[in-house]
């Protein structure tokens, strides 16, 4: 596949890494060159500077033969303009990162189609959804998606008093509820443990499993019986991902508060959310003011303050004085391994890393249709279809030799959600759910590939 | 820099280039050379082989994790394993010695095409075997694109940190991207290579030349080289057509590739909208120009106009894309048509092209950056930049061309007393010496080899003149050439950050 990313911040960069290393022609346009000389001194790419939203610098590009453009600039304006030039030269597929979907407006004129934009993303909305999910299903700190609606890999933390403390996975007291799934890992204290059959859980361990997301509940229901659902819950931060989650989180019936320092921003966040939230003007690092948000009583605290240093603090200081959970946004995304690391913080989300997941899931691949990089250990989820004549087909899970730091995890098979155990077969078709270490990726996807001497 | 990696890569281009040596034995087979040549290279490709095989099949590594320190390593490595191992032949079906072969080797390897055989047979053909000849051309013709820019083309293995080693092997001033892929850009790269080898070798033959050498003659040429397989060199063909189809491909390949492939993508006319392209043909219009005027009126010998514009354009050409043909022996030239020639050597042809020296584009900036110096002490604010086909180039280029016009200018120095040291003809030479009977300049012999040898010319003035050989140097004057002739392909960062101790710590 050909595909012209342009914008080489941290969400094209990611997105140019993980394409490339699939063997995608990718082409980088920015307007910085010293950046582009940094990513190509590190990735596979062609780079061009200049203005992507320019049809000189687009057909310098190949954007007559390319299959996708990605529009990932800060500025949306241009990533609109992008998008539409690309319309006009007959791209299969044009993405749009965008701060808001304010720009379109059916009933008024203007749609995302006019426009020529297949796909719109926004960082903070995908990132909301993501926190969202944790909070529905309290127990659980993040989940991925696949192209089975029904399959999904999910991370839950063992509680104390948990009746899985101690217990192995081949002596499983429930084998009812672990059958249907895969535990594909454990992180433990930031170390990444991946699990054999004599493995034993220990309380706080951090464990990611795979499978049909009924029975994924049913384990964390048993395994975590006690955790309340999430009633009250303070978002530090009138950012605009504060107040896309303030407003989500009142149409889903929970009590918000929104502590925001700026006055200004604070009233327009006012304005904006209406009577769905308390707003209160403050900052989230002074215990007087998260006590008037009530941080005794609160389920979940999310700090989504622009600055990651005031996200940490904050999270602290709200644990520490009551808070349910805390859960912090970076826009770092080498920070969320430390972040999830630290005793006082459950979950850590990237706008930046849902925003490239989001893409990643809606481009066509040859052979796989979703990756996803996971947030809380160094590894990613990919979905990947069993070509013909490949060295899997029809083959024993248990005689494949798995390469280390990589787990099957189920295999999607017309409509069934199969967990990858020893004894199951690999079939022409089959979807299969990989968890890689994120050194390992090229290699698992070699593993499906017809061989050759050399690939 | 990481061993296990380099080593299991280095493996890998071996396994290139053992299998690049299998097809002499083929040749050697089909121009009737006798078993035991056949078997000795056929040995020589075996062993090859299986260096490089054992090495990719032991060594764990991943590739993936070539970083760019590596790629120098990597590419440095991989030329002096291919110079060492395809120096056995030549030991073992030549009867050469080490540093011959070696030498021989990396002469080839590096394009140089300056010789050390002196025997001829009677038809004036050098005195080794048809299938060594053909090896000799071949890894010419390997190293003009580059062995390590082959392998990314060919083994998907090098596909991640291939930029690195692709830097690492073509540095040159300015980067062309022709592909968005590493491993695409090497393979339409060799296309393009490959094709001019089929038009000139097609061409050749139809001067009259046998397919043989028709396509030795061709790897040389596109290649910018310099090895012939007869020992009176083109002079041999006393042929114009032969000449002119020569002239044409010595300066294809003096220019940058990437335009021969825009050209063949439907912009016919790229060439001459590229400024290094012009001003690489402005020079060589001006150098036949003069020396073909110095040539009729203060020339030795008298002749004709037109015989001194040959002679003057065949050599122009040879010597600035550093191919090294001689059509004429130049040596009896006028001073001043030496010096030009020897000037040439010093430039080079285009970046991005399979010769080496200073490269055009480099001088080009040189010459702009000194007239924007000069502009701006006369206009002391304003704001004036070099620019190049239009873009601008920023200082941090411009001062990374001027550092690396200063280690050029300053290794031919420093090599040329090293190597009169060295050398015991020349350390106890006067203002002359007598090589094979000739009394030379030992100052223009000393100077000339290493600029040759830097610029992967091949042959220089005086004692290592066209009619005249390296086989007089002492052994460790041959290997210092050898390494001289690396640094010059490499374009000398590559390999100098090998004395670096911080590279060979992890």
């Amino acid at each position: 596949m050909h595909a012209i990313i342009v914008g080489a911040g941290e969400v094209g960069s990611q997105l140019a890494r993980i394409l490339s290393s699939r063997k995608n022609d990718v082409v980088v346009v920015d307007l910085n060159a010293a950046i582009l000389e940094d990513l190509q001194s590190r990735v596979d790419v062609m780079t061009i500077t200049g203005n992507g939203a320019t049809a000189k610098i687009l057909k310098q590009a190949g954007v007559e033969h390319t299959d996708t453009v990605l529009a990932v600039t800060n500025n949306s304006e241009a990533n609109v303009l992008v998008c539409t030039l690309a319309s006009k030269f007959k791209v299969g597929q044009k993405i749009a990162r965008l701060r808001s979907s304010d720009y379109f407006d059916e009933a008024r004129g203007l749609s995302q189609t006019d426009l020529g934009i297949d796909q719109v993303v926004i960082p903070e909305y995908e990132c909301a959804l993501g926190i969202m999910d944790t909070l529905l299903r309290p127990a659980i700190k993040e989940t991925v998606t696949f192209s089975h609606p029904d399959a999904q890999m999910a991370n839950f933390q063992i509680k104390q008093g948990s009746p899985m403390i101690g217990v192995r996975l081949n002596t499983f007291p429930r084998p009812d509820l672990v059958d249907r799934l895969r535990v594909c890992a454990i992180a433990r204290y930031g170390q990444l443990i991946i699990p054999r059959g004599d493995t034993s859980f220990m309380a706080f361990d951090e464990v990611y499993v795979g499978g049909a997301q009924g029975a994924i509940d049913e384990l964390i229901e048993w395994a975590d019986p006690n955790t309340p659902p999430v009633e009250n819950v303070i978002v530090a931060g009138g950012t605009r991902l504060g107040r896309i989650l303030a407003s989500m989180m009142a149409t889903a019936d929970m009590q918000v508060s929104l502590i925001e320092p700026d006055r200004t921003v604070a009233e327009e966040s006012a304005d904006a959310l209406g009577s769905g939230a308390l707003i209160i003007q403050g900052h989230s690092t002074s215990l007087p003011i998260l006590q008037e948000a009530g941080i005794e009583t609160c389920d979940a605290f999310i700090a989504a303050h622009r600055d990651n240093d005031s996200n940490i603090l904050s999270c602290m200081l709200a644990k520490r004085n009551g808070a349910a959970k805390a859960i912090a946004v970076t826009d770092n995304p080498d920070y969320i391994g430390i972040i999830t690391g630290m005793n006082m913080i459950d979950c850590g989300f990237s706008p930046l890393i849902a925003a490239v997941n989001k893409i990643l899931q809606s481009i066509p691949m040859e052979n796989r249709t979703t990756t996803a990089l996971l947030n809380r250990i160094e590894a990613e989820a990919l979905e990947i279809t069993v070509p013909e004549k490949s060295p899997l087909a029809g083959k024993l899970i248990s005689d494949v030799s798995c390469p280390a730091d990589v787990v099957f995890v189920t295999i999607l098979r017309k409509g069934d959600v199969v967990p990858a155990i020893g004894s199951e077969r690999f079939q022409v078709g089959d979807h299969v759910v990989v968890m890689a270490k994120r050194n390992m990726v090229t290699t698992v996807e070699k593993l499906f590939m017809p061989g050759g001497i050399f690939s | 820099m990481k061993g296990a990696v380099v080593s299991r890569v280095v493996s890998a281009i071996l396994l290139v280039v053992g299998l690049a040596m299998m097809s002499s034995v083929a040749v050697a087979w089909a121009m009737g050379d006798s078993p035991a040549v056949i078997r000795g290279l056929l040995l020589s490709a075996l062993i090859t082989m299986a260096v490089g095989g054992l090495g990719v099949a032991l060594i764990r590594a991943r590739a993936e994790s070539i970083g760019f320190r590596d790629g120098f390593g990597i590419v440095t490595f991989s030329w002096l394993a291919a110079a060492v191992f395809g120096a056995i032949p030549y030991i073992l079906v030549g009867d050469l010695s080490v540093s011959d072969a070696f030498f021989e080797t990396m002469s080839g390897f590096t394009t140089t095409g300056a010789s050390i055989l002196t025997e001829t047979r009677a038809d004036g053909t050098w005195a080794i075997p048809n299938g060594l000849l053909f090896w000799r051309a071949l890894t010419q013709w390997l190293g003009g694109m580059g062995i390590v820019v082959l392998s990314l083309a060919i083994l998907p293995i090098l596909g991640i940190g291939g930029m690195q080693l692709y830097r690492a092997e073509t540095p040159g001033p300015t980067s062309d991207q022709l592909a968005p892929r590493i491993a695409s850009a090497a393979k339409l790269l060799w296309g393009v290579y490959i094709l001019l080898t089929v038009t000139e070798t097609v061409l050749l033959m139809l001067g009259g030349m046998s397919l043989f050498d028709a396509f030795c003659h061709t790897c040389t040429t596109v290649a910018t080289a310099g090895f012939s397989n007869y020992a009176d060199s083109i002079m041999t063909f006393k042929s114009v057509y032969i000449e002119i189809v020569i002239i044409g491909f010595m300066i294809l390949g003096g220019c940058n590739f990437a335009l021969h492939l825009r050209a063949m993508r439907g912009e016919p006319l790229c060439h001459f909208r590229d400024e290094e392209f012009r001003f690489y043909a402005l020079l060589l219009v001006i150098a036949t120009a003069t020396i073909a005027v110095m040539l009729v009126m203060h020339g030795q010998t008298p002749r004709s106009p037109g015989e001194a514009l040959r002679h003057a354009a065949f050599t122009s050409v040879s010597m600035m894309t550093a191919t090294g043909f001689s059509a004429v022996d130049y040596d009896l030239w006028p001073a001043h048509a030496r010096l030009i020639l020897l000037s040439l050597m010093i430039i080079g042809g285009c970046a991005g092209s399979t010769s080496s020296a200073l490269k055009v584009s480099r001088l080009l900036l040189l010459l702009k950056n000194a007239m924007v110096q000069i502009r701006r002490s006369f206009y002391p604010h304003s704001i004036i930049n070099v620019r190049l086909n239009d873009r601008r180039v920023n200082d941090n280029v411009m001062s990374r061309i001027l550092i690396f016009f200063f280690i050029y200018i300053g290794l031919i120095a420093v090599f040329a007393v090293l190597l009169t040291l060295i050398d015991p003809t020349l350390r106890g030479a006067g203002s002359t010496v007598t090589i094979n009977g000739q009394v030379v300049s030992s100052l223009e012999t000393s100077l000339s080899s290493v600029v040759a040898t830097l610029g992967n010319v091949g042959p220089g003035l005086g004692g290592v003149g066209p009619t005249t050989s390296y086989a007089w140097f002492s052994p460790q004057a041959k290997i210092l050439l050898s390494i001289v002739m690396l640094l010059g392909r490499l374009e000398i960062y590559t390999v100098l950050v090998l004395i670096l101790p911080r590279f060979w710590r992890n």
